[in-house]
């Protein structure tokens, strides 16, 4: 049986399951409170991003359990086949009682959420002073249609996502400033690749590395969106959502990368490179911008200080005055009717004892002493860590204290370089552009949107690569706007746009 | 033999176009070698090319001091010894009594085991079978519901279905029993088709993938392959979803090298299997070839 084929029919069943499921899911609701002053035990299923998960006798999971009297399972699934996972779980009817969706608007998250299989967390959730502390964008991204907040978002800062940032030494050695327009940019990236940033007498440099995906324009969106001045694919016109591929800022945005591409300036693979390919290219020194968040540009910078100690990578503050607003989640936290009230309360105080200064510290960075040392407000991580598993990739991933400058900080970085992306986060904040359109349901959307994001991603890489003319992205455009499906995603989206205003 | 120009020249193009694409064929697996046995950081500067730069085994050393990885390479080893065993068994005694035309019920049974091959009940209800069963997070999980398939029944039972039945009568004759011909008459004379079903289910269960991602929940009782997706896929291409996710910075992806050995690594102990069963592939999936 092909994987594809599994999980098509998967989902059918899902569909018919999660009825009989959550309609007979109060059966066992009183049960799961332990007697007064025994640790409560709770299962909880996340994902990892470290080599291993932690295990059962993990000393930080320990420590969690005995300041909160709990007793945790915590089931550890790779990112990679977690939304495999997550259906089956789903169906089996046996949910954890905190359970991570990584897509709060998948169709079998809607469909449970309709028929009640999850806890209304909205008139809870302001008795937790921790959880209640996340950004507002948090709380009001991850409202399901009808308005009301049925999980607790895995946190993300707002400010300080994927965008531009390019070699500021290799600027100072070609004599230019910071850019602050696309124009600029684009004479920056020709200077780099062309006037030997790196004084090394060769021609073994390019401006910029980046990938495109499948179904979207992947690190080269932060060149695009700077052109239509939006985050995502839609964008607010007086009120109503348009979608940005058909305006004609779009087309600037694709002249400018098919010119740049034919130039040489762009990765010229770049319709098959991979994510760790551009990474690597950036630490042997051989690109000068890419795409990704603030505290990631410090990777690049660690590794090129070893050979070159001017080396340093500079994160952009905004293109053409306009930088991304991020959503605030990246997936959430969901607690199913089968815990009774006592237990949600519970399991409330145990994000929220996770979400503040302290559980955080401890989830993600240990014992002070013993996995991480600090100095002046820097935390480095020591071996133990390692051994342990103590990191934001693994623990991190269920609680998490939120701070604005999240993005802002990674290990071993230098005083004066946290203070720049501190400062640079806060001058972003005052300009960054939220995406509309998150959360909004369009049925048409479920069914052809991948369809159409492909095609529509096909031409993109199609004319970045000269293999099309920019005329016929123009009769494309054209056929699109007459489109039945994408008018209808359209007519919808505004729909659940409005809906949504209306409820808040 | 004499041979005419016009067929000289078709061998000769037919040799070429064969080694390019024998060449085309190996050049992947090539490249995986010799990236595996790159110096990790001469990787990164220069690439490889034909050869490596600058030859190291610090990959190989690296993965084979990992706990994650020997255990992981303990779990495939176990499923694919005591699963190819334990399959063997069941299908052989299966398809040996289904051959036999004096077992009762032969058509009915022949019938659900060929409706097996036409349906698939998908994920769900496998996975609450196996739930029910108490085996979530065991091991077991990936053996019993692949102990035997439906097509592998009806090929072997096509073997036995050309060991005459006369044989079998000058068995009873000098004293055996049913269990007795089975095991001193029947499975000698299957050796070649035993050799390569086994290898087919021992690729199968060195290969499990799908469901222990399902099943089994503990990372330690994770086959190998699982651990190979972990380290090979990045992140990024996985992450999909709404725009307002991200997860590039949050993996910690590894070398390429060490990748490549990893799946060398993987690949080689399948693959020694494969010259000692050969010779028996002929013989062994004949499929009832002979009619009698």
């Amino acid at each position: 049986m092909s994987k594809k084929m599994g999980t098509k029919l998967g989902l059918v069943s899902i569909m018919a399951l999660s009825l009989v499921t959550a309609a007979c899911g109060s059966k066992n609701a009183a049960s799961g409170v332990p007697e007064d002053g025994k640790p409560m035990p709770i299962s909880i299923m996340s994902m990892y991003f470290t080599p291993e998960p932690p295990g059962a006798d993990n000393v930080i999971v320990q420590e969690i359990e005995k300041k909160t009297n709990t007793d945790l399972n915590i089931t550890w699934v790779s990112p990679n086949s977690y939304a495999d996972k997550v259906n089956v779980t789903l169906a089996s009817g046996e949910i954890p009682d905190l359970m991570l969706v990584d897509d709060p608007f998948s169709a079998q998250v809607r469909t449970m959420v309709q028929q009640g299989a999850f806890w209304d967390l909205t008139s809870y959730i302001q008795d937790y002073p921790n959880l209640s502390g996340f950004p507002e964008e948090s709380w009001i991204n991850t409202k399901q249609a009808d308005g009301k907040n049925y999980g607790i978002p895995r946190v993300r800062p707002v400010e300080g996502g994927p965008f531009l940032f390019l070699r500021k030494d290799w600027l100072d050695n070609v004599g230019m400033e910071i850019p602050e327009t696309t124009d600029e940019f684009y004479e920056v990236l020709n200077a780099f690749t062309k006037n030997d940033p790196d004084g090394n007498g060769k021609d073994d440099t390019i401006g910029f590395t980046g990938l495109v995906n499948q179904n979207n324009i992947g690190s080269y969106g932060a060149i695009v969106s700077a052109f239509t001045q939006n985050t995502g694919d839609w964008k607010d016109v007086d009120g109503k959502l348009v979608n940005v591929n058909l305006m004609p800022e779009m087309r600037e945005g694709l002249e400018w990368l098919s010119k740049a591409y034919a130039e040489g300036l762009i990765s010229e693979d770049l319709a098959v490179l991979k994510e760790s390919q551009t990474k690597d290219q950036l630490n042997a020194g051989r690109a000068g911008a890419a795409v990704n968040t603030v505290e990631a540009a410090w990777e690049p910078m660690e590794a090129n200080l070893k050979s070159n100690p001017d080396a340093d990578f500079l994160p952009l503050t905004s293109m053409n005055g306009w930088t991304n607003k991020d959503g605030g989640f990246f997936g959430m936290f969901v607690i199913p009717k089968t815990v009774s009230e006592e237990k949600m309360k519970k399991l409330l105080e145990l994000m929220d004892y996770g979400a503040s200064e302290e559980g955080g510290t401890l989830a993600s960075y240990g014992l002070e002493g013993v996995h991480y040392t600090e100095e002046n407000g820097i935390k480095l991580a020591t071996e133990q860590a390692k051994t342990d598993i103590v990191a934001s990739q693994a623990l991190g991933q269920i609680f998490m204290y939120y701070d604005k400058y999240m993005r802002a900080y990674r290990g071993g970085m230098p005083q004066e370089i946290l203070d720049r992306n501190k400062k640079i986060i806060d001058e972003r904040a005052e300009i960054s552009v939220p995406d509309k359109a998150i959360g909004l349901y369009s049925e048409t959307n479920i069914s052809v949107g991948p369809e159409l994001a492909k095609n529509l991603q096909d031409m993109k890489t199609k004319i970045i690569l000269g293999k099309q003319s920019l005329s016929d992205w123009d009769n494309y455009v054209e056929k699109l706007k007459n489109d039945s499906d994408l008018q209808k995603i359209t007519d919808e989206l505004n729909q659940a746009y409005v809906a949504r205003q209306a409820a808040q | 033999m004499l041979q005419s120009k016009n067929d000289r020249l078709f061998n000769a193009t037919n040799l070429f176009f064969l080694i390019v694409i024998g060449l085309v064929t190996l050049f992947p697996l090539y490249y995986v070698l010799v990236v595996s046995f790159s110096d990790p950081a001469e990787f990164i500067r220069n690439k490889a090319t034909l050869f490596p730069k600058k030859w190291s085994l610090d990959s190989y050393r690296y993965l084979l001091s990992t706990d994650s990885f020997m255990r992981a390479m303990g779990n495939s080893a176990f499923l694919a010894t005591v699963g190819t065993v334990l399959s063997l068994f069941v299908t052989s005694c299966l398809s040996y009594a289904l051959s036999r035309r004096r077992l009762q019920g032969r058509r009915v049974m022949m019938l659900l085991i060929l409706l097996t091959t036409l349906f698939n009940p998908g994920i769900i209800p496998p996975y609450l079978l196996i739930r029910d069963l108490n085996l979530i997070n065991s091991i077991w999980s990936l053996i019993l519901p692949a102990l035997t398939s439906g097509w592998y029944v009806l090929l072997m039972k096509g073997f036995f279905d050309s060991i005459p039945t006369s044989l079998e009568e000058a068995a009873r004759i000098d004293g055996c029993n049913d269990i007795g011909v089975w095991w001193r008459i029947i499975l000698p004379l299957s050796l070649p088709s035993l050799a390569a079903f086994g290898l087919f289910y021992a690729v199968a269960y060195w290969n499990t993938f799908f469901t222990a991602l399902l099943y089994i929940n503990d990372f330690n009782k994770q086959p190998l392959q699982v651990l190979l997706q972990n380290m090979l896929i990045d992140s990024s291409t996985a992450s999909g979803g709404t725009a307002a996710v991200e997860m590039t910075a949050e993996q910690q992806i590894p070398s390429e090298t060490l990748k490549m050995a990893a799946v060398v690594i993987a690949t080689v102990p399948i693959l020694m299997v494969y010259p000692f069963l050969q010779k028996h592939f002929a013989k062994g999936a004949m499929v009832g070839s002979v009619k009698e």
